[in-house]
């Protein structure tokens, strides 16, 4: 049960590491970059089914119940980030610019927001499993 | 602190997920075969319909976590 909890712990990193953008190739087009977070993030959705499907989670609740809806939270935010980046081209020297073929304009710090909200559903993902010292040492 | 990369190792063999786990790396490995078939299609990067589709992909797998 111990490994089990550590490796739920490294799950949560891995959830947080696909929500992040900041350590992607910079010179990726909006698209490439809606494309690059979707392969990370549906590898940590493949590991997350992996982790609920899981035997030893039902001993654990509370946590499966918690890393659902965080997953939930997180799969809305990256959905809407890959789509609302593929209404993009490149920005230049930070404006906002609009593709020809969006359906609405893009902004990238609003892309930005939207992680935001990913990561905070994480923070509150954290806190529970540090309630049942995952994370923690024992 | 019992995070470390080699418990992000082990989380990948415990929950027998994808046999790779979240790294650039695989995820770039991942974007260079899409682009690769982009290109073998005569297009450089993502159509809209693409990443619907992979949004799509996205619904399907957090459908089964919730039935879970």
């Amino acid at each position: 049960m111990t490994k089990f909890k550590i490796a739920l712990a490294s799950l949560v990193l891995l959830v947080a590491s696909a929500c992040q953008t900041t350590d992607l190739p910079s010179d990726l087009s909006p698209r490439e970059e809606a494309a690059l977070l979707y392969h990370r993030y549906n590898i940590v959705l493949n590991s997350v089914l992996a982790a609920v499907t899981n035997p030893l989670m039902n001993e654990l609740p509370e946590v499966k119940a918690a890393l659902k809806d965080t997953s939930s939270v997180a799969t809305a935010a990256v959905s809407e980030y890959v789509v609302n980046a593929g209404n993009c081209v490149r920005a230049i020297d930070g404006q906002i610019v609009t593709a020809p073929d969006a359906e609405k304009p893009c902004d990238r710090r609003a892309l930005t927001q939207v992680l935001s909200t990913a990561r905070a559903a994480l923070s509150k993902l954290t806190e529970i499993l540090a309630r049942h010292n995952i994370g923690r040492p024992e | 602190m019992l995070i470390s990369a080699g418990s992000i190792s082990l989380v990948v063999g415990m929950l027998d997920a994808v046999a790779k786990g979240v790294s650039i790396v695989s995820a770039v490995d991942a974007l260079h075969a899409t682009t690769e078939r982009m290109k073998s299609e005569g297009r450089t990067e993502p159509t809209m319909e693409d990443l619907k589709g992979m949004v799509q992909n996205l619904y399907l797998l957090q459908e089964q976590i919730n039935r879970a």
